[in-house]
C-alpha cells in the first residue's frame, strides 16, 4: 500500500512542475524513477520510453508503464491519474487566466516567454535522455537523422519509428 | 493532453475537460498495457532488445525535433534565442533543478518577450 501511495504522491508532485508536457522533463522523471525511488533500472526506463513512443496516445505513457512495473494494472491507472490531475487543473486555470487578460500585449508576452523556455527545456531534455539511452555511435546517428528528416520532410513519425525499429532488429543500433 | 483540457473546457467547462481527457487516454492506456505484457514475455530476445533500442533512438530524436520546430517562431525575433540558450546551459551544463532554471531565466524571458511582442 505504501508504495502505491508514494507512487501517487511523487508523480503528482512531478506533474505539478511538468505542466509544460512530460517530454520537457523526462530527465526529472528519469532521476525520480531510477535514482531516487528505484522503481525501475536504466535499461527498463529506456525500454518503456521506446514502447511509449511507439504506442498511440498522449506522451505520458512512459509514466503509465512505470506504474505498471511497480504495481500492475492498478499501479498503471494510479500513475496515469497522478501524472494527469495536477497539470490538468493548472492548465485549466492558466487558460482561463490568459483568456481573461484584457491587454493583448501582456498575453503575447506570456506566450512568447513560455514558448522560449519550453524550447530550451525540450532540447535539454532530449539531450540528457539521449545520453542515457543511446549506447552506440549508430544510435546517435539515428537520433540526428530523425531530427533532420522531421525538419526537412513531412514524413509521419510512425515511418521513422518503423525504420528505427527495423534497424534495431537487424542489429545495427 | 493539455490540449484536451483546453478544448474540452471551452465546450463543456470542467466536465468537458474531464470527458475529453478520459476519452483521450483510456484506449491508449489499454493498448500500452498490452504492449507491456508482450514486453514482459519477450524482452529477453535479442531482436526485441534491438527493436527497442532503435525505437528509443528515434523517439528521442522526435522529442528534439518538436523543440526545433517550435524554434522557427524565434527567427522572427532572434534575441529570444538567448532565452533558449540560457535555459539549455542552466539545465544541461550546470544541472540546475527545474525551479532554479525557471527562476533564473524567467525575468530575461519576460523582458525579451515583451520587446518581441512590441516589435511584431
Amino acid at each position: 500500500m505504501s508504495i502505491l501511495l508514494s507512487l501517487f504522491l511523487k508523480l503528482s508532485a512531478f506533474s505539478l512542475v511538468a505542466f509544460g508536457g512530460v517530454n520537457a522533463l523526462l530527465p526529472v522523471l528519469f532521476n525520480l524513477a531510477v535514482h531516487q525511488e528505484h522503481w525501475i533500472d536504466v535499461q527498463t526506463f529506456s525500454d518503456y520510453f521506446a514502447i511509449a513512443q511507439a504506442a498511440p496516445g498522449p506522451n505520458f505513457m512512459t509514466v503509465t508503464l512505470i506504474g505498471w512495473h511497480v504495481y500492475g494494472v492498478l499501479g498503471a491507472l494510479l500513475a496515469t491519474l497522478a501524472i494527469a490531475w495536477p497539470s490538468s487543473i493548472m492548465i485549466y486555470f492558466l487558460q482561463r487566466f490568459i483568456m481573461r487578460m484584457k491587454n493583448p500585449l501582456s498575453k503575447q508576452t506570456i506566450q512568447y516567454a513560455a514558448a522560449a523556455l519550453a524550447i530550451g527545456l525540450v532540447l535539454s531534455s532530449a539531450f540528457e535522455i539521449a545520453l542515457q539511452i543511446n549506447h552506440s555511435l549508430a544510435a546517435y546517428i539515428l537520433t540526428i537523422g530523425t531530427i533532420a528528416i522531421t525538419l526537412l520532410t513531412r514524413w509521419h513519425p510512425l515511418y521513422l519509428i518503423a525504420i528505427g525499429g527495423a534497424l534495431g532488429v537487424l542489429g545495427f543500433i | 493532453m493539455n490540449l484536451a483540457v483546453c478544448i474540452g473546457s471551452r465546450f463543456g467547462g470542467a466536465r468537458g475537460a474531464l470527458a475529453a481527457t478520459l476519452g483521450l487516454s483510456l484506449g491508449p492506456i489499454a493498448i500500452v498495457l498490452c504492449l507491456a505484457l508482450l514486453y514482459e514475455h519477450y524482452s529477453y530476445l535479442e531482436s526485441v532488445k534491438g527493436l527497442l533500442r532503435g525505437i528509443s533512438a528515434v523517439g528521442v530524436g522526435l522529442i528534439a525535433s518538436t523543440g526545433f520546430k517550435m524554434m522557427r517562431d524565434e527567427f522572427r525575433y532572434p534575441a529570444m534565442f538567448l532565452v533558449v540558450a540560457l535555459t539549455m546551459i542552466a539545465a544541461t551544463v550546470f544541472h540546475l533543478g527545474l525551479g532554479y532554471v525557471v527562476l533564473l531565466v524567467a525575468p530575461i524571458a519576460v523582458f525579451l518577450a515583451r520587446k518581441k511582442a512590441q516589435a511584431l
